[in-house]
């Protein structure tokens, strides 16, 4: 393999790619090569380039001119793949494409059409013996006449990794690109899936697994490529890096471990749970005084997504309890008479009504104070107009349907709506996702002055930055459980990442 | 940049502008039958009364985003239900009426139950229960018409004043009363929430399936009355439901698309108005009494399709301009 000349042609080719937006360069120069039988992650923080990436090798953008893509020694446009390229180049998303009411069998016929006899019919016993053979070869137990949607998770995807790899003649190997195919996967699970994509390694396959989860990485892959600000930092074997060079290598600079003394416990307390679980939550025991702002991070798939709705009684708890005040409660209404106020981060799904104004919208779970049984509009209009001056919407314009503003503005009329309420507790899931700069920072001082005024306010989010920023402590949940606790000098944002990622 | 159209902009109430063309085209086409208190008391009187009264109703669970098939059942059933209790076993009216109001509320309970209960989507469940209703008032009238008592029928056709009946009154009520409950109470304001954002509701504290099982009985204890109604009007009829379905979402529709930009009473009531009207105008013009049902059908089902059209080419309108707007904004900002 040292030689050029016996080296394998790469599947794909990757030579000095780049993308810009307007105002941000997003990869700039990136290279990379997947061999036959290679299975080589691609890893590195939010905003790094990575998804930019995924996007450009799934059609989604157009790379910047001079940017070349060969696939199979072939240059190809990549923003333009005729279906033969395509098939060679698979882009498998988390939500695996595939059609969860039909059968198998029947997936696996989607695109590339089934056996047919003399008189056109489908011959239904060939076809199923075909399917059989594959789901054998991946060791997936179940009949090719079932249900998708009967299968575990990991089938699903197991499925989806055939039906990629079907579409490849014989000796005419491609590349299958994961976009974290074990985010929602428990550990047994995943298990089965690496068993299948080594599998597809091994037939002469090429893999680029995105995952956010080190020891996955290391489990899986054996080359690595790590991106950070839109350029390749790092691209060697993975046998000889540690867990500890690749973190540094993806965070940018040695992360040293400070003590610090947790902060001393200063007012009554305003939210407690033990043993909370759902889905993805193992187990939380969380307790949150009057004044605090608590953060939570950590992966998709660690319980981060489902702290907020189990908190807010959105969704139903596995185990365990929220006792706001002391008191108990259960379902969301029964939440916000407790006191606590949510901000969901699907926010034109759940955090607002989009096509109502922005006072129905602000007004909507108080509407008691305008009268029970005639709603004064003089009353509520100035209430309204009071909110969105105060939390500086824009344009000022109470009876302008929420949807026409820009997101930072939703949102902080989504705040204002919760603000209004005085809560006690104020949990916020993403609160600053398609916000624009200017917006997050005042929502951030919002939620500052929210504080001070002694609400507990807890903040899950993805953006280890922002964490770092507004909160006193975070959580690091890792596997369902929380992992550590940081705060003081050693709440950075790097730290924050290096706990996420261990 | 104003999104907000202007209050007398054609597209807010272009059923206004459709009626002022209509008048004076029938004013010039026949202008001694049309510039005529007779037509137009009887638009009010027969063609628009009963009707405008069931799509009244409708426009509730149509806020919370159901869809109650079953007003035509409903109907039926109470029409022949206080036809036969009074004919049958020669109860008084009053009883009758109000046995038969408890019935539609019956009818509405179980809408509720099939929709919030067992979560059945509305459209298919208020079809099958709408169908067992009318099984019933087929079977209670036994397939014929239940004639009811002369004193009955004053309950529909007492003259008000100026020749107009009763049930023109019934209508102002009803609707003045669920304008207010819709639009000035705290219960109307939870039902909008809960028909334009069903989880963002439930997230900001409605009880959303409380607001939808409201609705639904609202809904049946509306087209209860219209059933009372139009059993005084002629007679009990196990077939009285079946045409008012058409008109009463037709009306709902185009309504939607006047005045509020959303389901609203008074729209509703307009279009019933200026629909019949034009119904009641060319089927005077042509002088053919026969047509009257063919034109009822084809007014009502363009209106139904040009109305849902009309609100599908205005949401992605208003998309496109959101959209443009937020464009805009970034641009400032960025």
């Amino acid at each position: 393999m040292t030689d050029m000349n016996t080296r394998p042609q790469p599947l794909i080719d990757i030579e000095s790619l780049s993308k810009s937006f307007p105002g941000q360069v997003a990869l700039n120069d990136v290279s990379m090569q997947i061999l036959p039988g290679q299975i080589h992650a691609l890893v590195g923080q939010n905003g790094s380039g990575k998804s930019t990436l995924i996007k450009i090798l799934a059609g989604y953008h157009q790379p910047d001119p001079g940017s070349v893509v060969r696939l199979h020694g072939d240059t190809v446009d990549i923003g333009s793949l005729n279906p033969h390229e395509r098939a060679h180049l698979h882009v498998m998303h988390q939500d695996l494409g595939l059609v969860r009411s039909l059968s198998i069998m029947e997936n696996l016929a989607l695109g590339r059409g089934y056996h047919t006899g003399a008189l056109g019919h489908i011959s239904w016993a060939k076809e199923a013996a075909r399917v059989r053979t594959l789901l054998a070869e991946f060791n997936v137990q179940a009949d090719p006449r079932t249900r998708v949607a009967a299968l575990a998770p990991a089938d699903q995807a197991i499925v989806a990794l055939i039906r990629a790899l079907q579409d490849w003649g014989d000796g005419e190997w491609g590349v299958l690109v994961l976009d974290e195919p074990t985010a929602s996967l428990p550990k047994p699970e995943v298990d089965r899936l690496f068993a299948a994509v080594r599998r597809v390694a091994q037939r002469g396959g090429g893999v680029i697994f995105v995952s956010h989860r080190l020891d996955e990485v290391f489990d899986l892959a054996d080359y690595v490529t790590v991106l950070r600000d839109g350029r390749v930092v790092g691209s060697q074997l993975l046998s000889e890096l540690d867990q500890g060079k690749l973190i540094e290598l993806i965070v940018g600079r040695a992360v040293d471990d400070l003590y610090t003394a947790p902060p001393e416990p200063k007012s009554e307390v305003a939210v407690h749970t033990e043993n909370l679980a759902g889905e993805n939550l193992i187990d939380l025991d969380l307790t949150v005084r009057r004044g605090e702002v608590v953060g939570i991070a950590g992966l998709v798939g660690s319980g981060r997504d489902e702290v907020a709705s189990l908190l807010f009684g959105a969704k139903k708890p596995v185990r365990g309890e929220v006792r706001i005040d002391g008191k108990t409660v259960g379902g969301p209404r029964g939440a916000i008479i407790a006191g606590m106020a949510l901000v969901p981060a699907d926010r034109k799904g759940l955090g607002c009504i989009p096509e109502h104004t922005v006072r129905e919208n602000v007004v909507l779970p108080r509407l008691g104070p305008f009268g029970r049984f005639w709603l004064r509009r003089g009353a509520e209009r100035s209430e309204a107009a009071h909110w969105v001056s105060e939390v500086d919407v824009r344009p000022g314009d109470p009876e302008r349907r929420i949807i026409t503003l820009s997101g930072g503005n939703q949102q902080k009329a989504v705040l204002a709506r919760w603000l209004r309420t005085s809560p006690s507790v104020l949990v916020l899931d993403e609160p600053t996702q398609g916000v624009d700069v200017g917006a997050k920072a005042s929502i951030y001082e919002l939620l500052a002055k929210s504080a001070e005024g002694g609400t507990a306010v807890i903040m899950c989010s993805s953006d280890a930055e922002e964490l770092a920023h507004v909160c006193d402590r975070v959580l690091v949940l890792r596997g369902g459980k929380v992992a550590t606790e940081l705060s003081g000098g050693s709440l950075t944002s790097d730290r924050i990442v290096q706990e996420i990622l261990s | 940049m104003k999104i907000a159209r202007s209050k007398f902009s054609p597209g807010n109430i272009s059923i206004v502008y459709l009626y002022a063309i209509g008048f004076i085209a029938f004013w010039i086409w026949i202008p001694e039958l049309w510039i005529n208190w007779t037509t137009h008391k009887s638009v009010l009187n027969i063609d628009m009364s009963t009707k405008a009264i069931v799509a009244v109703g409708l426009v509730a669970p149509l806020l919370t985003n159901t869809f109650d098939l079953s007003i035509a059942g409903v109907i039926s059933l109470s029409s022949v239900m206080v036809s036969w209790l009074q004919t049958e076993y020669h109860w008084n009216m009053w009883p009758a009426m109000a046995v038969t109001l408890v019935v539609a509320l019956v009818c509405g309970a179980v809408n509720a139950l099939l929709v919030v209960g067992i979560r059945i989507n509305s459209f298919i469940a208020t079809l099958a229960s709408g169908a067992v209703i009318t099984a019933l008032a087929e079977y209670t009238s036994g397939g014929v018409q239940v004639q009811v008592p002369n004193s009955f029928k004053n309950v529909a056709k007492n003259q008000m004043f100026w020749g107009i009946q009763a049930k023109v009154g019934y209508l102002a009520v009803i609707a003045f009363v669920l304008w207010y409950v819709l639009e000035h109470t705290p219960a109307g304001r939870y039902m909008h929430a809960t028909g334009d954002g069903p989880d963002a509701a439930r997230l900001a504290g409605v009880q959303t399936k409380r607001y939808v099982v409201l609705s639904l009985v609202i809904c049946s204890f509306v087209a209860g009355f219209a059933g009372i109604v139009s059993a005084a009007q002629t007679a009990g009829n196990a077939t009285a439901g079946a045409p008012y379905l058409l008109p009463a979402f037709a009306a709902c529709f185009l309504g939607s698309t006047q005045f509020l930009g959303r389901f609203n009473v008074w729209g509703t009531v307009a279009s019933i108005f200026v629909l019949a009207s034009l119904v009641a105008g060319l089927q005077r013009a042509i002088e053919n009494q026969g047509i009257r049902r063919i034109l009822d059908s084809l007014f009502f089902g363009l209106a139904l399709i040009a109305a849902v059209g009309l609100s599908k080419l205005l949401e992605r309108y208003r998309e496109r301009t959101a959209f443009k707007l937020r464009a805009l904004e970034v641009n400032r900002i960025g």
